[in-house]
């Protein structure tokens, strides 16, 4: 169930993607063209009009890198809010669990995220051909600064991250979806109230616990500080424990939002 | 004896402080035409959404082929919601083989035919197609289903004569002749005719469950006489 349900998501999500990406992809493809055209007509009588061309051509590849990632998001939400509006009288009678429906949103949501990012960083460098040399280059040294497993850590922490992002998204629409009417607007207050509550909530911890500090002993705070100098020493193994905790945090977080998604999609599912 | 294909037993459901269904229990067997009848507010809607795993009760329990709704039991129910639910985006061939991908009971030659009677372009949006022609494609699609339980929820609202006698044909030539059919209305002149037994809810509660003759006997009066006696204001 859990493939069928996947493959319908990812060919709503193709037929409104698909179009905008291979518009980014030509409107690219036309502005390093053209920029080729100048760079060939230096000097000569072409030279204004092509360069004219070519910033043209490279606004509206621009505007359509925008319109990429803007459209993915939106239409991903879209297709989890219409999930719980009249579409879930026909979902919801599937014979699918609510894990594997929110599972196949996720999912989708994040593939099609991930290609919209590599298409339009694709895009990019097509557009802009004559820095290209020069932006690979700045790629290929900051990545080398970097070791193999802090890459990882780093693709590994923004795909966290992205899941979180829509995880707290389906949360916000599923609160939202409780109430009788006016479903979207709650949704939209949901989701401020949630997250300023949960601001609010991080920075009480944070102060209760710079409170509870000043309180411990001397040889305690003696210890610890002892401990951090000596910790700084070792440099690699303090970034490496704190991407690890970043990632258990994130890992956490989206337990939890799943958690809660999924008991209010299951147990409290309210369609209109 | 014949098994029980759907069973509701103190079945209790509440929206807030409001009651929805207060301890209702019946049980139907395969192959038997149900009305469920009631006024606006009855509770036949949360009743039908109950029964299709859509809704959680408060109490009680609902079994469906012995067993409480969840995947294995939509497997089994055909359900038609009393809006249109199918996705406004995608084309009649789209829709049909989906549920030929997610029903294993969905018969596509059937489907194919019922859809064909309706002039219906395979390539057509659902979004382009009337409302009547729509919530007749939805009726289609769920009559398709050679499923144990068909539960229809108002397909009769907001039609037009002559779109109501296609709708009730069309439940009458398709379903499973194994299978319970509940039919939730307000047009009981309109069902009358097809039904074998009678679930009448009023507040919530279950006045009434019998077969219809049975109740014209003894009231001395038509379904529709009796609905109207019962619930005149």
């Amino acid at each position: 169930m859990m493939n069928k349900l996947l493959k319908y998501e990812c060919l709503a999500v193709g037929r409104i993607l698909v179009p905008i990406w291979a518009g980014t992809a030509v409107f690219a493809l036309l502005a390093a063209m053209i920029g080729r055209l100048d760079s060939v007509l230096s000097g000569t009588v072409g030279t204004p009009v092509s360069a004219v061309l070519e910033s043209f051509f490279q606004i509206l590849t621009a505007l359509f890198l925008f319109a990429t990632i803007a459209a993915c998001v939106v239409l991903n939400i879209q297709r989890f809010y219409k999930l719980l509006g009249d579409q879930g009288y026909l979902m919801f009678s599937l014979p699918a669990a609510p894990w594997q429906h929110m599972a196949a949103k996720l999912l989708c949501a994040c593939g099609s995220t991930i290609a919209s990012i590599l298409i339009c960083i694709g895009c990019t460098w097509m557009a802009n051909a004559d820095g290209e040399a020069e932006a690979a280059q700045t790629v290929s040294q900051q990545f080398s600064l970097q070791s193999s497993i802090g890459t990882v850590f780093l693709v590994v922490q923004m795909v966290l991250a992205m899941i979180s992002a829509y995880l707290y998204l389906y949360l916000c629409m599923a609160i939202g979806s409780r109430w009788p009417q006016q479903r979207m607007l709650a949704s939209i207050v949901t989701y401020f109230v949630l997250g300023f509550a949960l601001q609010m909530a991080f920075v009480l911890l944070f102060a209760l616990a710079a409170i509870a500090m000043t309180h411990l002993p001397q040889s305690v705070l003696d210890g610890w500080t002892r401990f951090f100098l000596e910790m700084s020493l070792h440099g690699e193994m303090v970034a490496g424990i704190m991407a690890g905790s970043v990632l258990l945090l994130f890992a956490l977080a989206d337990g939890i939002l799943w958690a809660v998604t999924h008991r209010l999609i299951s147990k409290n599912l309210n369609l209109p | 004896m014949m098994q029980v294909i759907y069973q509701a037993k103190g079945l209790c459901k509440r929206y807030g402080h409001k009651t929805a269904l207060d301890n209702v229990n019946f049980e139907i067997l395969p192959g038997r035409l149900v009305g469920l009848l009631g006024p606006n507010g009855s509770g036949k809607t949360t009743l039908l959404k109950l029964s299709a795993g859509l809704l959680s009760p408060n109490a009680g329990q609902i079994l469906i082929g012995g067993q409480v709704p969840g995947v294995a039991t939509k497997a089994i129910t055909s359900y038609l919601p009393d809006r249109m639910a199918l996705p406004v985006e995608m084309r009649v061939d789209d829709v049909v083989a989906l549920f030929a991908d997610f029903y294993a009971d969905f018969d596509m030659p059937k489907a194919s035919r019922m859809l064909a009677d309706l002039k219906l372009d395979p390539r057509q949006r659902i979004g382009t197609m009337s409302k009547g022609t729509q919530e007749k494609m939805e009726l289609c699609l769920a009559m398709s289903r050679a499923a144990k339980l068909y539960l229809l929820d108002e397909p009769l609202g907001g039609v037009d004569p002559a779109a109501r006698e296609y709708i009730l044909n069309t439940i009458l030539r398709n379903y499973n002749e194994d299978a319970a059919v509940v039919i939730s209305t307000h047009l009981v002149e309109d069902v009358e005719r097809m039904l074998d037994e009678v679930l009448i809810l009023k507040e919530g509660q279950l006045l009434t469950h019998r077969p219809v003759d049975e109740l014209r006997e003894e009231s001395g009066m038509s379904l529709d006489e009796y609905f109207r006696t019962t619930f005149r204001v």
